[in-house]
């Protein structure tokens, strides 16, 4: 359906040659307010389709400009396989087509433009049905944008729900499902008498199961609209309503018989979006669901509206306050923190092994990172083997993540998997792999990682069924193409450039049974700060790295001349030199003064000293010093030791 | 395995299957190379012993083109195959399998490879004269460590691929009030007298006796646990459980990644009629577990671990110190099914002293065999690569690995068919992590024969799915109580049980 094509029909609409050309809709023609405000309609020279420009280009500028990094990472962090034991799978619960359709076009977003196009096209059609469904005339089409826009603002305001959002295609599948409700009421508002009540129970009775309570809310809305152009008078006119709410009441109840994984009292509000989990029930997230229903309860009402509004300015004002507040409100929902995206982005890379864009994204943050990002940027420091003369050149930080609720996220959330894998833990990337697929359902992301652990563990038949899963994704296909190069040929993977370091470091990896207690960057360093490998000089390193991190001097010390020795005749890397100085100051057990510092380092040292000396005699306090040394120290090793004190890992 | 249009090829696929396979079955290729090798089939069903009420032994050939195979028994033939696959229609199974009882089915099978046909060696399927009981149950559980959404145990048809859920967790809580289900147990193969675990939210012992379901609290201040490992009596209205305090810990780099193991453990009777608990064995620095009845009721067998808490730190952190010298033997003792008292243990197979641990004690339904699980150390062997099934022949002692059966991957979980000549276990084979259920023929002389996966309607189908099947158990009728039923049931308040001196 094209633009114009809306406009003609809506001019015919609210004409009386319209009217007069199709007399089986003469009772509207008393009920429908369009019929009767022909005047306004003329007077007034809005069109629809400047809304719907407009609603597009702030949604593309919403979907794509802002969240492109985002909508990439929810398709990494979804899942649709073309097979029967996903499409079963998803059928297991009333409104799983729904969410089978959801997902399958959440794949799209693989490359976010087109994901978002596809979204854009969805809500213009709602829009559009909509007009039709509810006979909306030019005048009050905008109102027509508060369902969409709801819409619009429950895919980008998730925030960090995205990595324990527990409902498949979750961003197509509500979308998906208003188009269809909407549909449907337009549909059966075409039917009259006995064709409209059997509509009503094919509608409800055969919708739930694919649309679960989304075809309750279509049936409801269905009887306001038959009530509302009912001819009937008295308690005659509710009998829709009776009916439906009997069948609302009943149907979901006989289809609980049916589902074997549904909970007795969910049974009402199976589909509906639920953001619970443990500790947490999220009702900001839900605020947009909450405003779409009411938004639809609302426009079978207009003919209300129209009676009681009719001045051409009143109008105006209602249409510029509903248009600037969608456009408003989306702003707000839309969950922009600066950390969140560059989290995103920072993950891609590291999976991509675009390290150099890692310390990029570090240098142009905007903001105190998050532990995430500073463990990235680690690791991309690591495999480039720079941690040694650049780990303290980047803010070194720890904002905790921003959130809207009480969501508690943690690493093992959002990147422990990766972590770990990049860590060579492999065993550990495999669990929380499999943990939060457990709990949150599988992922490309997932699938992923665990066919490279599989391949490097050693594990082919594991890695061969996942790289054969995801083979049946629409666009990770080339992905498992590559990994299956490696199953088919397992001596490539140790020549593989891309699993040089991920492979040495798993080699060296020594066997315990141990917990992280999900406390994903803790076990890390003590794990890695403990290591005692003398072998391998990048395991070496690692482990003098993580020493450096937990501040411990007695594990410094024996790795620091270990490094040496591994490394003999090479230049020592500033920040060992910087430790290396510090803690032969702050405790004599090493007797430093035979050691090649670089001169500079020992001046700069005297120098930091003395600033914090000085600034602590004019009694300021620890934070304040830190802050006043931070512009020329912040990048040394000492005041990451003084004064990096309060970060919180998650 | 590509599937490259985003449409459910898989419907068009399966009416044309439908359609395919009430039509005529391929024809041979004229021309064809002949190769000296058997096919590469999936799962692997070359020279295996059938039961002959199993259902239709599909199989995929994953890197043909096309796969065409010739079946012969008797003095007839029949071909199937369509793409890679091989998946033969319920009746004409059923017709093959009448025909061929007692006998051996040949089977040709054909691939096709860049246009070219290949017939491969023939590999015989030989058909038992003894059936299998008619239904298994089983937990399907994904592979993880602590998460557990979405449970359920099923049954399934052996007869045909009719699978149904018994229970399934998500029918009461989800997320962080989630529930823990495990642990399903039957008397004497019948559903009647059957009982499962709930654990957390909303938790208890699901018993059902003669068909009515309740949910039971069998902690009480007395017992280390409510009952965990369960073992119905034949023919009493008794369960024996161990009462276990578990943890679990991961392997940085072990392929079993995951360790389960017992801190404290013992054994309890529970006598359903008085809802009573006993103490049937406490030992102090033992830990007893995997109660078993013998056929008659007479004798209790189980595997216990001695061990001694020799350090003062925290008994789990000892556990996990020394998990490599926790090594179970098994041991028996007699039962007086008047008194319901118990005798002093006597011990049937030690491992330890071969520094090994056995577990799972089954014995057969003739009451000449003990089926066991045996691994380097502890009690929790599907995450032990390592971990094998052993049988004894109890009246000389002598014990031998099934050798076809086994695999270089875990084998755990067991279970003996009611007429003794089927065991049904979890084994790791297939990729090391996810648990799928084998068969397995056991001759009267206990002898193991070649073991063969539960056959699915689609060949693939164990290459996609996620989850692994576990405590696998034979039935010889389906649960009639329905998973709502039970979920009603679960609701309720538990009823206490009792402790008894």
């Amino acid at each position: 359906m094209t633009q114009s094509s809306w406009y003609i029909h809506l001019n015919e609409e609210s004409s009386p040659k319209y009217s007069n050309r199709r007399p089986m809709n003469k009772r509207n023609q008393s009920i429908n307010p369009f019929v009767k405000e022909d005047a306004t309609t003329r007077t007034i020279s809005w069109k629809p389709w400047i809304e719907v420009v407009l609603f597009a280009l702030f949604a593309s500028w919403i979907l794509v400009g802002m969240n492109s990094d985002y909508f990439f990472t929810v398709q990494e962090r979804s899942l649709f396989l073309a097979n029967q034991i996903f499409f079963d799978e998803m059928m297991a619960t009333p409104g799983g087509l729904l969410h089978w359709a959801g997902s399958y076009l959440t794949q799209f977003f693989y490359y976010p433009t087109l994901g978002a196009s596809l979204l854009i096209l969805i809500w213009l059609a709602t829009y559009g049905v909509t007009i039709k469904a509810f006979r909306l005339n030019h005048t009050w089409s905008h109102l027509a944008l508060i369902p969409i826009t709801a819409l619009l603002c429950s895919t980008i305001d998730l925030g960090y729900w995205l990595y324990q959002i527990k409902i498949p295609g979750y961003w197509f599948s509500e979308s998906l499902a208003m188009l269809i409700v909407i549909s449907g009421i337009w549909l059966g508002r075409t039917l009259r008498g006995t064709w409209g009540y059997i509509w009503l129970g094919v509608w409800i009775a055969g919708g739930y199961p694919i649309l679960g309570w989304y075809a309750l809310l279509g049936g409801i809305l269905m009887a306001i609209i038959y009530i509302m152009e009912s001819e009937k008078s008295g308690s005659q006119r509710f009998i829709p309503l009776i009916y439906v709410v009997t069948l609302v009441g009943i149907v979901p109840l006989l289809w609980y018989y049916h589902y074997n994984q549904n909970r007795l009292e969910d049974a009402w509000i199976c589909g509906f979006p639920q953001f619970e989990v443990k500790d947490c029930t999220s009702w900001i997230t839900l605020a947009p669901f909450f405003v779409m229903v009411a938004g639809c309860l609302i426009l079978p009402f207009v003919l209300v509206l129209q009676n009681v509004i009719k001045g051409r300015m009143q109008t105006i004002i209602i249409r510029t306050i509903v248009i600037t507040g969608c456009a408003l409100v989306t702003w707000i929902a839309n969950f922009s923190d600066y950390n969140y995206h560059a989290e995103m982005r920072m993950y891609r890379y590291a999976e991509e092994g675009k390290w150099q864009k890692i310390l990029q994204e570090a240098r142009e943050c905007k903001d105190t990172p998050t532990r995430q990002m500073v463990i990235l940027k680690n690791i991309a420091l690591m495999n480039l083997g720079q941690m040694g003369n650049q780990m303290f050149q980047y803010d070194n930080g720890g904002k905790l993540l921003h959130t809207r609720d009480n969501l508690t996220t943690n690493l093992v959330h959002t990147a422990a998997p990766m972590l770990y894998y990049q860590h060579g833990m492999l065993n550990y990337c495999i669990r929380w792999c499999i943990e939060n697929g457990v709990e949150y359902g599988f992922t490309v992301n997932d699938l992923k990682l665990l066919a490279r652990c599989s391949l490097l563990g050693g594990e082919f038949n594991a890695a061969k069924k996942y790289i054969n899963l995801l083979k049946l994704t629409t666009f990770h296909r080339k992905e498992a193409e590559k990994l299956e190069e490696l199953y088919n040929r397992p001596e490539n993977i140790y020549q593989s450039e891309e699993f040089k370091v991920v492979r040495e470091l798993h080699r060296y990896v020594a066997e315990n049974l141990d917990s992280d207690n999900g406390l994903c960057e803790m076990y890390l360093i003590h794990y890695c700060s403990n290591m005692t490998n003398n072998v391998s000089p990048l395991v070496q390193e690692v482990t003098l790295n993580y020493a450096l991190i937990s501040r411990n001097i007695q594990l410094f010390w024996p790795k620091f001349f270990k490094y040496a020795e591994l490394h003999n005749g090479e230049e020592m890397p500033i920040h060992y030199q910087e430790a290396a100085y510090l803690y032969g100051n702050l405790e004599k057990s090493v007797n430093i003064s035979q050691m090649p510092f670089d001169h500079k380092i020992i001046e700069r040292y005297k120098k930091f000293n003395e600033m914090v000396q000085a600034y602590m005699r004019q009694g300021m306090t620890d934070k304040e010093v830190a802050e006043a040394v931070k512009p020329a120290f912040g990048n040394t090793f000492w005041w990451f030791y003084f004064f990096c004190n309060d970060v919180k890992t998650y | 395995m590509n599937n490259k249009g985003f449409i459910p090829y898989y419907v068009f696929a399966c009416i044309l299957m439908a359609l395919v396979s009430c039509g005529k079955h391929p024809a041979l290729p004229e021309v064809y190379d002949n190769s000296n090798q058997l096919p590469t089939i999936y799962p692997d069903y070359t020279d295996v012993t059938i039961p002959s009420n199993i259902a239709p032994m599909n199989f995929m050939v994953e890197n043909a083109e096309a796969c065409i195979a010739e079946f012969c028994w008797g003095n007839h033939s029949q071909t199937f195959g369509n793409a890679n696959k091989v998946q033969i229609p319920l009746k004409d199974w059923q017709n093959i399998m009448e025909e061929a009882k007692g006998e051996s089915i040949q089977v040709t099978v054909y691939t096709q490879q860049d246009k070219e046909w290949t017939r491969h060696t023939p590999f015989h399927i030989y058909v038992a004269q003894e059936e299998v009981d008619p239904y298994i149950s089983y937990r399907v559980i994904s592979p993880s460590y602590t998460a557990y959404e979405m449970l359920s145990i099923n049954q399934r048809h052996l007869s045909s691929f009719d699978e149904s859920v018994v229970y399934n967790n998500m029918l009461i809580n989800k997320g962080a009030n989630g529930q823990c289900i495990n642990c399903h147990s039957y008397q004497n193969y019948g559903t009647d007298n059957m009982q499962f675990h709930m654990r957390q939210a909303q938790g208890g012992t699901m018993i059902v006796t003669d068909g009515i379901p309740r949910k039971v609290n069998l902690k009480t201040p007395e017992t280390i646990s409510a009952g965990v490992y369960p073992a119905w009596h034949p023919t009493q209205k008794l369960i024996a459980y161990s009462t276990n305090k578990t943890g679990q810990s991961f392997h940085t780099k072990e392929l079993g990644k995951v360790e389960v193991f017992d801190s404290r453990s013992d054994l309890i009777l529970y006598d359903i009629e008085k809802n009573q608990v006993s103490t049937i064995s406490a030992e102090e620095n033992e830990m007893e577990v995997y109660p078993w009845w013998s056929p008659d009721g007479g004798t209790l067998y189980y595997a216990s671990a001695h061990f001694t808490y020799i350090y003062d730190i925290a008994e789990d952190a000892e556990v996990i110190n020394r998990y490599k010298d926790i090594k179970y033997n098994i041991y028996r003792r007699k039962f007086d099914t008047t008194n319901h008292t118990f005798s002093e243990p006597e011990l049937v197979y030690d491992a330890a002293s071969v520094g090994q641990s056995a577990t799972l004690p089954r014995i057969s339904p003739c009451g000449r065999f003990l089926l066991f699980s045996m691994g380097d150390d502890g009690c929790f062997h599907i995450w032990h690569p390592e971990a094998d099934l052993y049988i004894m022949n109890l009246a000389n002692g002598m014990v031998h690995p099934l050798e076809e059966a086994n695999s270089n991957a875990a084998e755990s979980y067991h279970s003996w068919s009611s007429n003794g000549r089927w065991i049904l276990f979890s084994s790791r084979r297939d990729d090391s992590n996810y648990t799928r259920l084998y068969l397995s023929y056991v001759d009267e002389n206990g002898k193991d024969h070649k073991a063969f996966a539960v056959p699915q309607e689609d060949p693939e189908y164990y290459y996609h799915y996620l989850r692994s099947y576990n405590v696998p158990e034979f039935m010889s009728e389906p649960v009639s109580i329905s998973p709502q039923e039970f979920a009603a049931a679960a609701k309720k308040e538990p009823i206490q049980a009792q402790y008894k001196n």
